[in-house]
């Protein structure tokens, strides 16, 4: 699904920071796990993925390291930092209170079917 | 890298001793040490801080195991990225590594490469994206390292922009300080009264003067031979009238001479030359002598007088070299009156009329310097050495070259001292290397610009004026040191610097000959009281209760009267205690006014 890109824009480092915190990945693997984990509703755009990491590499919330992948290849990890888990935890609650808002507002219109 | 750092600290090193070097205003010596230590400090810690940086990315990135079409689209968004290499790879490894793995087991590559490449979206975008995310996780001491090197390239550039606007200021002068300096250094009295018409027209005598009659005027009456002094007598007697004419200018009560403007860096032009007077005053001293060897005490007397007259028409609202000029003439009139005195037996009658002319002329002169006229030649002279513009104007470097050509012989920076250059092992030509750059370097960067000196010079002046007002001796009880004191006030000003010394020279010069006037007054009392006595009087109270003395002479050196004491063979000692400020018991230094021993005025050293 195609959703606006302001829509998107607050959502993304959440969502980066949630699958991140499930375990370390580098790039090709976050996105498609965003993209599975969504069921394929959540599609962060390449040209978004990589800015998107290094933002949140420069606010210390991720760290990244090059390490070898089982088949022996160099990949860079991202791995969420005890920052990140703490913003991913402020923002998860804000989201949750978001979500309890709109609902209100549309009517139960986002409440799980 | 960790060469480039250890370069750069290096050059911060080397800005920082400079900065240090500037503020302190360091010597040549002091400047080249704290440069080499600071270049040392900073070039090992840029090398440790190389040494800490550790390789984290792969040097090589390979783009061999992707399509063409996809390899070509990460160099572009790679070059579109800009930035430091190894961030630059970095980026591209991790973009390969991510197209490779899109690609892995695709059976269209290039259809999914060109698929990747749409969904990557606008390489222009997404190499601003990537550089502007990476600068913000880039650390702080990278930040500072590349804000001071962007900040030292912006200084370069602006530098030849900064010399150039610099060098081509122009002053604006706006007051006419020459017509102030003529007000000022006028009397209130008529054009009669003003002796400067005789002494230029007797000046072109001895302006005239040979060398030979010069240097024989110059030298001491005692050592010249017989033949020499009849060359004198002749040269006097053929330009008799000449120096008549001086004498009858020294009886007028006042001397001004016209300051006139000129086109030139000075913008002021002295209408007489000073050391024509200095000739002037040994021509009439040589008469003197002359005259009491052949008897005529009177005339000898009247020509003293005239040469004290002569040296107190340069006192007063004058520039500090010509209250120098006047303070010498004076000094050298008493100074061979002294001689005189001590070499020929004067009747009372003639002592009683040479001390009351001498009481009339110099008794009562007033020691204070005058700065009034020299703070305006000074303002004169900012006006044409500083601009009038941005930041309240600059020093024009030209203009301070033309003007003042010996600040470069001292090859300081006004800043410095020319002594501070002593021994110091560096070849004169490195000195004077290091003198010119110290120099530019503090005129272009450091010298205080219009308002500041105009401000320093107040300044400047307040405090020789407050300090010529008091004798040697309260300066040296409140432990003052004049000299210093103007250097502190004048530090990092160019111009100021070089008059600033002078002046307490000069204030010590006024109270020396305000003290050698006293004593011979003194001297010719007494002499009187034991022509008319037949003995010395016990003290100066004595003399004074007598009659022969109006007052106590003091000691400007004590604070105190002179010392007066009489010794062996009917003799007699007066002395001050001399610029060391103690009582030597009348032992003299080797010179008269040497920093040792005392200043005896009788009896007359030969």
């Amino acid at each position: 699904m195609k959703f606006e890109s302001q829509l998107l824009k607050g959502v993304a480092p959440v969502v980066v920071l949630e699958i991140l915190s499930r375990g370390q990945m580098y790039g090709y693997e976050l996105s498609t796990a965003i993209e599975q984990r969504s069921g394929e509703i959540l599609t962060l755009g390449k040209g978004t993925l990589y800015p998107l990491l290094y933002n949140l590499e420069a606010k210390k919330l991720v760290k990244g390291k090059w390490e070898k992948t089982d088949s022996g290849r160099k990949r860079r990890y991202y791995s969420i930092t005890g920052r990140g888990k703490g913003q991913l935890a402020r923002q998860k609650e804000q989201l949750k209170e978001l979500t309890a808002g709109l609902n209100l507002v549309l009517g139960g219109a986002l409440m799980p079917a | 890298m960790r060469l480039l750092i250890t370069i750069f600290g290096v050059i911060v090193g080397a800005v920082c001793g400079v900065i240090f070097a500037g503020v302190y205003m360091l010597s040549v010596v002091g400047t080249f040490w704290i440069l080499l230590i600071c270049m040392g400090l900073g070039g090992f810690a840029g090398w440790l801080v190389g040494m800490l940086i550790p390789h984290r990315v792969p040097k090589e990135v390979s783009l061999e195991h992707i399509p063409e079409i996809s390899a070509e689209f990460i160099k572009q968004v790679i070059k579109k990225m800009g930035y430091r290499r190894k961030v630059r790879a970095d980026v591209m490894a991790e973009l390969a590594a991510h197209f490779e793995d899109e690609l892995a087991n695709c059976e269209r590559p290039q259809e999914k490469a060109q698929q990747l490449i749409a969904e990557f979206g606008d390489v222009k975008l997404l190499g601003v994206l990537l550089r502007r995310a990476k600068k913000r996780s880039r650390p702080l001491w990278r930040t500072v390292v590349a804000r001071t090197f962007q900040l030292i390239g912006l200084l370069v550039l602006c530098l030849p922009v900064y010399v150039v606007w610099f060098y081509s200021g122009k002053a604006v002068v706006s007051t006419d300080y020459v017509a102030e300096i003529n007000r000022v250094a006028r009397p209130a009295a008529d054009e009669k009264l003003n002796a400067a018409t005789e002494y230029i027209k007797a000046a072109e005598s001895f302006e005239q003067m040979g060398n030979d009659i010069s240097r024989l005027l110059g030298s001491g009456y005692a050592v010249v031979s017989v033949d020499e002094k009849q060359l004198v007598e002749d040269w006097l007697r053929e330009n008799k009238d000449a120096v008549d004419l001086g004498v009858a200018g020294a009886k007028k009560p006042y001397c001004w001479f016209e300051y006139e403007r000129s086109d030139d860096i000075a913008g002021i032009k002295f209408t007489f030359t000073l050391g024509v007077f200095r000739k002037f005053a040994w021509a009439l001293c040589w008469r003197s002598r002359l005259r009491a060897e052949q008897g005529n005490y009177n005339g000898a007397f009247e020509d003293i007088i005239s040469c004290c007259r002569l040296g107190q028409h340069f006192r007063g609202d004058k520039l500090v070299i010509e209250q120098l000029v006047g303070m010498g003439i004076e000094s050298f009139a008493i100074g061979t009156l002294e001689e005189l005195l001590g070499q020929y037996e004067v009747g009372s009658q003639e002592l009683a009329e040479l001390q009351q002319k001498i009481e009339d002329t110099a008794g009562g002169e007033n020691p204070v310097l005058s700065f009034r006229v020299e703070k305006l030649l000074t303002y004169n002279a900012l006006e044409r050495l500083f601009t009038d513009g941005l930041g309240g104007g600059h020093i024009i470097p030209k203009a301070m070259d033309e003007l003042f050509p010996e600040v470069n012989i001292i090859g300081g920076a006004g800043a410095i001292r020319g002594s501070e250059y002593g021994n110091v092992g560096f070849s004169e030509d490195i000195k004077r290397l290091a003198g010119w750059i110290k120099r530019k370097c503090h005129l272009l960067f450091f010298h205080p610009g219009k308002k500041e000196t105009f401000k320093a010079v107040e300044k400047l002046y307040a405090y020789s004026e407050r300090l010529a007002a008091k004798t040697p001796a309260q300066i040296e009880a409140e432990g003052i040191d004049f000299k210093e004191g103007s250097w502190e006030l004048t530090k990092g000003n160019l111009l100021l610097r070089f008059f600033a010394p002078a002046f307490a020279n000069a204030s010590k010069q006024a109270y020396a000959v305000k003290t050698q006037v006293d004593a011979t007054i003194t001297i010719l009392g007494i002499l009187r009281y034991k022509k008319d006595k037949g003995e010395l009087p016990a003290d100066l109270a004595e003399l004074i209760g007598a009659g022969y003395l109006k007052g106590e002479p003091m000691d400007l050196y004590s604070e105190q009267g002179l010392i007066y004491r009489k010794i062996d063979g009917g003799h007699f000692l007066l002395y001050s205690v001399g610029p060391n400020f103690v009582d030597d018991g009348g032992q003299t230094g080797e010179r008269k006014w040497d920093r040792e021993g005392d200043v005896v005025f009788w009896p007359v050293r030969r």
